[in-house]
């Protein structure tokens, strides 16, 4: 067992391994905070896989032209402009589970579409957009 | 196709699903399992739409499937499609010239002129559609039509000269007159809107706008239409 020190000024309670044991025992049960919790079975696609990168997930999707969701945290980890992706900047945020965490978000946001899926060929295009074909 | 604007005001909500069949093209709506039969066994789900049905929507298309197979779809990263599942989304989808995408709009004009602005004579325009001025005296503006080719249920300010020229197409916003001409189809594609060809089922968008435009901004091949789900799974679903 880890063994807490503690300055000599502070007394504990006699309680401490008591209540220490009930806090362990209240998130174990109500599963307060578990980072690797598997999300229930839907039939919606559950995103990357636990154990899996999430960059590894995301250049996956990459590959397959997929549309990507990032939330605000995982947005700078991705270089959409390299990846010939465009951040759609009609709608200041989308609702969706981030790719990258997995995070079930409905603010901060952002989609990520493949520029050979941008608009329609010949179409309008919207600022900052480019239309590349197949 | 793609989204315009969601009628609430809200955010798009995007799911990740796996296809039911292959879809090599984005921005085509897709369709739930709906059947009057108690067994969806032979119905399946998240299939692409067909150029004359478009009921039971659950989404856009975001993007493209692997290929599904004949026996079975397989639990395949590649055979996840994002879709915005939105019931209200309102979906721009370009006025197309026939069943090829990308066809520019046929123009109109007059036979005979008329200085009331009431009649284009010898136009051909749509009952209950919309037609504006492509260019000549009454750029800028639209107007419904009524049951009569060519007749205006208000007349544009300005007369009307031979050397006019309009674009006439069915469809108007605001408006659903249950016969052939309000009705849409799709191209082959699905990504695109049958305009000016009549069509002989009842579909299932309804017009919230239009953007009409005209000859200074290339309005034959720029005109979109704003279209609503009216059968949409997750909103009003209807067994037909």
């Amino acid at each position: 067992m880890t063994q807490i020190i503690l300055p000599s000024t502070i007394k504990p309670s006699g309680l401490w391994k008591k209540r220490g044991e009930a806090f362990r025992l209240k998130l174990a049960r109500k599963q307060i905070w578990n980072p690797n919790g598997r999300i229930p079975k839907l039939h919606e696609h559950p995103g990357r896989q636990i154990g899996k990168p999430a960059g590894t997930y995301v250049l996956d999707l990459v590959e397959r032209r997929k549309a990507i969701i990032l939330c605000w945290r995982c947005q700078p980890h991705f270089n959409h402009k390299r990846a010939n992706y465009y951040k759609d900047m009609r709608f200041s945020h989308v609702v969706g589970r981030c790719d990258g965490c997995r995070e079930y978000m409905n603010h901060q946001t952002k989609l990520y579409i493949h520029e050979s899926f941008l608009g329609e060929p010949g179409g309008q295009t919207w600022a900052g957009q480019v239309w590349t074909p197949l | 196709m793609e989204l315009a604007y969601i009628l609430s005001g809200g955010a798009p909500v995007i799911k990740r699903y796996m296809a039911g069949t292959t879809m090599s093209t984005a921005g085509i709506p897709l369709l739930g399992a709906v059947d009057a039969a108690t067994d969806l066994a032979s119905v399946e789900p998240m299939a692409a739409s067909t150029a004359v049905n478009q009921g039971s929507q659950v989404g856009l298309l975001l993007d493209t499937s692997g290929t599904v197979a004949a026996t079975g779809v397989t639990d395949s990263d590649d055979l996840m499609v994002s879709v915005i599942i939105n019931p209200d989304a309102v979906l721009r989808a370009r006025m197309n010239n026939g069943t090829s995408s990308n066809t520019a709009l046929a123009l109109t004009s007059a036979t005979a002129a008329d200085t009331t602005g009431a009649t284009i004579t010898g136009a051909t325009t749509f009952d209950n559609g919309a037609v504006w001025g492509y260019s000549g005296s009454n750029v800028g503006q639209f107007r419904r039509c009524d049951d009569t080719a060519g007749s205006l249920s208000i007349n544009f300010t300005n007369g009307i000269l031979t050397t006019d020229e309009y674009i006439a197409i069915h469809g108007f916003p605001c408006s659903v007159e249950l016969t052939n001409w309000e009705c849409y189809d799709l191209t082959t594609d699905l990504t695109q809107v049958i305009a000016q060809t009549a069509v002989t089922d009842m579909d299932d968008f309804a017009t919230v706008d239009l953007e009409m435009r005209d000859i200074s901004d290339d309005g034959r091949n720029k005109s979109y239409y704003h279209l609503i789900a009216n059968n949409h799974l997750f909103g009003s679903c209807s067994i037909a």
